[in-house]
């Protein structure tokens, strides 16, 4: 895979992480991330995970990559928090 | 009157959801599988297939193509030239030859022919028998399990396709109120309905943008013929294919022109990557190569951008000059409109940023199927008769719920057993059956209508523990008969060694593993969970069809 693919993709990793985080439904941590310094480093991290993306990618394409992974991205995490609170026995 | 409204959308959400879940069960799953179509065409192709025809360079082409023209002058319509050989494609010169009385979409009376040059010089022609195991599964995929693509099936899928856009806006009408509260909420405890409403809600509202765009194409994709006929007709007076033809306005009536005058292939490909550098040709289609207006499509990809079609894309050229004649469907090289209908194209298919994405496809596609099921799973529970807390008895389960419970299980672990027979079947009937395409539709179907009754007979609670340890199996047979090939060859089974191919051994494993996990866990919930459920296997009504009748006749 493209080093700057990758490294979009691994932004947008961290940035939709810290949107979950952010949430009051999160169920990896104890208690949800501040929610306003963490929805803005989600931001950041979107936009620096779609300028990266734009260097492999004409725009149209790494508009469509990156919408693409977010939505699986924000479909898997509140299914893996559902599996740790699970595990944890919550 | 909100919550009136509210309740409205919640019935229209719930009946659509209803009519339609189970089909798009069968479109999601067969369409996450469809994304790797060539990795599994390439799977189910035998070595044999990979002979002679590999072997003639790129430079012999021109000798190739006049060789072919002079045997078969037919051929001259329409041929191509193929520049990545694999397993399932691996003769340098093919064409196909259309049945006149089949249908637009029949790609299974379609008939496969491939040139190679023997080492005098002479051209050998044969009829390919290329797997229909990929193509077979895009079917399914494509007309929500029926088994041809046939336009009253694509009318049928359309009819899925606009229920299943209303089921997503009324469903996200009826979130509306617990949108914001509620996002990514997803509450496992006691609360089954609340566990199954979050559940999907979570797939359907996180990835809302995802199924819009396919249901919104899969209605374009079933009625486009008709909307095209009809606007050939009032719009174009009849002239619409020449409107768009690129080579339109020229001579109709010329003298045959003399193929061996063509360029040959690398001068057509150097004007190509002088056009578009990071375009990277796959096929050159040849079309009409004797009349005046010759053309040659150079099919590719561009990996930093999107492509128009799930093939790729192209660039049409005049063979003889080497003049480019259309660039409205060259990735990362159209105007606004075309760009504007080929991002829906894109976006339906994946087709771009390559193998990533790909994955990213696989994934959302069987979320999605998920989100069906799952959708299925909440109506029952919504309708559960939970026992008295006083434990003065157990009560008889609804038996719409009990139907719904076993056509659920039966029709979607009966595609997924059929899907992997169907794959399986590939390896094991070739060559002992001799049209192995009809013997992928008939193990599918097999599979898939034993599982349903099978799920009548037994109630959805008893059957779904014996029909996923059967869907774990079957999909676990496909990456042993590829091991089987690899260590006895005289089974006349086969494994490529090739990425793609065990690629998909690989998935097949992983997706054997997920089937074994589900057994394992529904085993438990039918066994040890609630008895006031149509899941569990001592409800007093947990038999089948028949004998569930009879348990509430005699209880009333």
């Amino acid at each position: 895979m493209n080093l700057a693919v990758a490294s979009g993709l691994l932004l947008a990793l961290a940035g939709c992480t810290a949107f979950y985080l952010a949430s009051p439904q999160q169920r990896w941590r104890a208690a949800p991330l501040p929610a306003r310094p963490a929805r803005f480093a989600a931001g950041a991290l979107l936009v620096a995970g779609m300028a990266a993306l734009c260097q492999a990618l004409q725009p149209l394409a790494a508009i469509y990559v990156l919408l693409t992974w977010v939505m699986l991205l924000l479909v898997l995490l509140p299914y893996l928090g559902a599996l740790l609170a699970l595990r944890r026995g919550a | 009157m909100r919550s009136e409204l509210i309740r409205i959308y919640k019935a229209v959400h719930t009946w659509t959801g209803i009519l339609t879940g189970m089909a798009l069960f069968i479109a999601f799953y067969a369409g996450a599988l469809t994304v790797f179509k060539a990795p599994l065409a390439r799977w189910a192709s035998p070595p044999a297939l990979a002979g002679e025809a590999a072997a003639v360079p790129l430079a012999e082409a021109p000798a190739l193509i006049a060789a072919t023209l002079a045997a078969r002058p037919e051929t001259a319509r329409d041929f191509s030239l193929n520049l990545k050989l694999d397993e399932h494609q691996p003769a340098r010169l093919s064409w196909q030859v259309r049945d006149p009385d089949a249908d637009d979409h029949d790609s299974f009376s379609v008939r496969h022919y491939a040139a190679s040059l023997t080492a005098e010089g002479d051209v050998s022609i044969e009829e390919a028998q290329p797997s229909k195991l990929a193509e077979f599964i895009d079917v399914l995929h494509r007309v929500v399990g029926l088994p041809a693509d046939t336009d009253p099936n694509r009318w049928f899928m359309g009819v899925v396709a606009a229920l299943y856009a209303v089921a997503l806006v009324s469903g996200v009408i009826v979130l509306l109120p617990s949108l914001v509260k509620d996002f990514f909420a997803l509450r496992v405890g006691k609360n089954l309905k609340r566990m199954w409403l979050d559940a999907h809600n979570v797939v359907g509202i996180v990835s809302l943008p995802f199924h819009l765009v396919m249901a919104i194409t899969a209605v374009g994709f079933a009625y486009h013929d008709g909307i095209y006929a009809l606007q050939n007709k009032m719009l174009h007076g009849g002239g619409l294919a020449a409107a768009f033809s690129p080579r339109g306005g020229g001579p109709q009536e010329a003298p045959p022109r003399d193929p061996a005058a063509m360029l040959p292939p690398a001068e057509l490909l150097a004007r190509v990557h002088a056009l578009s550098p990071g375009f990277e040709p796959e096929r050159l289609q040849y079309a009409q190569v004797t009349g005046p207006r010759a053309t040659v499509r150079v099919w590719g990809h561009d990996a930093t951008a999107f492509s128009p079609r799930f093939v790729g894309g192209f660039v049409a050229l005049d063979p003889y000059s080497g003049k480019v004649v259309n660039t409205e469907y060259l990735p990362g090289q159209q105007d606004a409109p075309h760009a504007t209908v080929s991002s829906l194209f894109a976006l339906h298919f994946g087709a771009f940023g390559g193998t990533p994405v790909q994955w990213m496809y696989f994934l959302l596609g069987m979320a999605g199927a998920w989100l069906f099921y799952g959708g299925n799973l909440l109506w029952i529970e919504s309708r559960r008769r939970k026992a008295p807390r006083d434990g003065s008895g157990m009560p008889v389960q609804r038996l719409d719920t009990r139907l719904m419970a076993a056509a659920t299980v039966g029709v979607c672990l009966g595609c997924v057993c059929g899907i992997s027979l169907s794959i399986v079947a590939g390896k094991w009937l070739h060559g002992q059956v001799a049209d192995l395409g009809s013997w992928h539709r008939y193990s599918y179907y097999a599979a898939f209508f034993g599982c349903l009754a099978w799920a009548f007979l037994r109630g959805g609670a008893r059957a779904s523990v014996g029909l996923l340890w059967l869907a774990a199996m079957l999909t676990f047979a496909i990456p042993a008969t590829s091991l089987l090939g690899a260590l006895v060859p005289a089974l006349g089974l086969w494994a490529h060694p090739a990425a793609a191919t065990l690629g998909v051994d690989l998935t097949a494993a992983a997706g054997g593993l997920c089937f074994v996990w589900m057994a394992r866990a529904t085993a438990r919930r039918v066994h040890g969970g609630p008895a006031d459920s149509v899941w569990s296997a001592r409800a007093p009504d947990a038999g089948g069809l028949a004998e569930g009748a009879a348990t509430v006749a005699s209880t009333r």
